[in-house]
């Protein structure tokens, strides 16, 4: 943990050291949009101003390669606006990495570019977020005695009456034209969130 | 600035004991002017506060010098900085030698301009005689004894009260550890800053020097391989 008799202001003091590439610029930035008060102790701060000057001391390094490990946790929802946008901006002016940990997917589908998904330590997919999202189709469809047994294609089916949920992963379409010619009619074709994506992924592999 | 944090955790303890240094033999010069007691005993009074006085602030400088420094959670933090472990265990130190050689400096010039203002010599006793250069240097060798000690355990024990713990029981315990060896089968255990056996002064001196500095370089290779 931090040293909690600091301010944050001495926080930074202390910090600024060890980093050649260290910002002041983005000290005064960070302060100024998470609305820290920097004068103030750290054991003083509450929850989500404390991960605020965590995020404050890692952004300001200058870093090329920046690890945060659910950064977001205990931040307001205004706050974790503020903090992916300024984290986009970063990474777009300067060129840096931000490798980001998060069981929050709304918030790595709003900024991630590549995401990987890990369930108990193995990594289950690691591509581009758009490759992903391009990747899995969920495709609703009506119709007498359709498929409905799972494969390497269909990762799950749920029947309702005549309608068949299916999530299918690789050539949705030539799925979705396979039904088509058995008859069914396909009432919707549409892409998953990150979020119905790795819940499928996850319930496949256990 | 890893200095300047150190600095920031001891400067309040180390201010109120310059000021003490600074201030306790001239008090004491001022309260015994008219008396033959500055005189008499200026010296021993000179030599027993510069004694307790660096003794008290090695203490205390090697409890608080890393006091959470090497705590659970808080070196997790501290070792993610682009340095060395090395570099942290030796900064801590280095800044607290400094503030107890600064305490020693000025005890000794407030001691010794206020000897020679009020008495003919400062560093000589009518009823003892001459004061000795080891006798200044032995507080000072013990006091770095103590400090390196009290420092070491500190970080080694992760806490600063269970390090200044640690080291006042060795310090207080080993004399009479020693008495009882001494008594039981006539063996003199060397103990700083008393000299060792028919050593030379100076030698003797610098292998208690010597043990001082090989008890945070022990620390430091601790510190280098513990699991964090």
């Amino acid at each position: 943990m931090l040293y909690p008799s600091l301010t944050a202001n001495e926080l930074v003091r202390f910090s600024r050291g060890f980093y050649p590439t260290w910002s002041d610029r983005a000290v005064e930035k960070y302060a100024a949009l998470f609305e820290i008060s920097m004068k103030q102790r750290f054991e003083k701060l509450s929850n989500g101003k404390q991960t605020k000057v965590w995020l404050l001391l890692a952004l300001s390094q200058g870093a090329d390669l920046l690890i945060l490990d659910e950064p977001t946790t205990a931040l307001d929802p205004v706050s974790v606006d503020q903090l992916l946008r300024a984290l986009v901006e970063d990474a777009a002016d300067r060129g840096c990495t931000i490798f980001f940990s998060s069981h929050q997917l709304e918030e790595v589908e709003q900024i991630a570019e590549f995401a990987g998904i890990i369930d108990s330590g193995k990594l289950l997919m690691e591509s581009r977020l758009d490759d992903i999202k391009n990747e899995f189709r969920l495709i609703t469809a009506a119709g007498n005695s359709l498929p409905a047994q799972t494969s390497p294609q269909v990762l799950s089916v749920a029947v309702e009456g005549n309608f068949y949920r299916y999530v299918v992963t690789k050539d949705a379409d030539g799925f979705a034209a396979g039904l088509s010619q058995n008859g069914a009619t396909i009432t919707n074709f549409a892409p998953l969130s990150l979020r119905e994506i790795f819940l499928q992924l996850v319930r496949k592999e256990r | 600035m890893y200095i300047w944090k150190c600095w920031r955790d001891t400067r309040s303890f180390f201010v109120v004991f310059l000021v003490i240094a600074a201030i306790v033999m001239p008090v004491a010069v001022i309260v015994s002017l008219g008396t033959h007691l500055v005189e008499d005993f200026g010296t021993t009074a000179f030599s027993t506060t510069f004694g307790l006085i660096l003794m008290a602030v090695a203490l205390g400088l090697g409890a608080i010098g890393a006091i959470h420094e090497f705590a659970d959670k808080t070196e997790h933090f501290l070792f993610t900085k682009p340095r060395s472990r090395a570099y942290f265990v030796w900064a801590g130190w280095a800044v607290g030698i400094a503030e107890l050689l600064a305490v020693a400096t000025v005890n000794f010039l407030a001691g010794w301009i206020s000897l020679s203002r009020y008495s003919k010599n400062a560093f000589h006793s009518a009823v003892f005689g001459s004061m000795k250069t080891q006798t200044l240097l032995d507080p000072l060798i013990y006091g770095l004894w103590v400090y390196c000690l009290t420092y070491s355990l500190t970080v080694l024990l992760r806490n600063g009260l269970k390090g200044l713990g640690a080291s006042m029981g060795i310090l207080f315990g080993f004399p009479l550890f020693a008495a009882a060896i001494r008594w039981r089968w006539h063996i003199d255990l060397p103990f700083p800053p008393v000299p060792i056996r028919s050593l030379p002064l100076a030698i003797s001196n610098m292998i208690w020097i010597v043990v001082a500095m090989l008890f945070v370089l022990s620390t430091q290779l601790a510190v280098e391989r513990a699991e964090v």
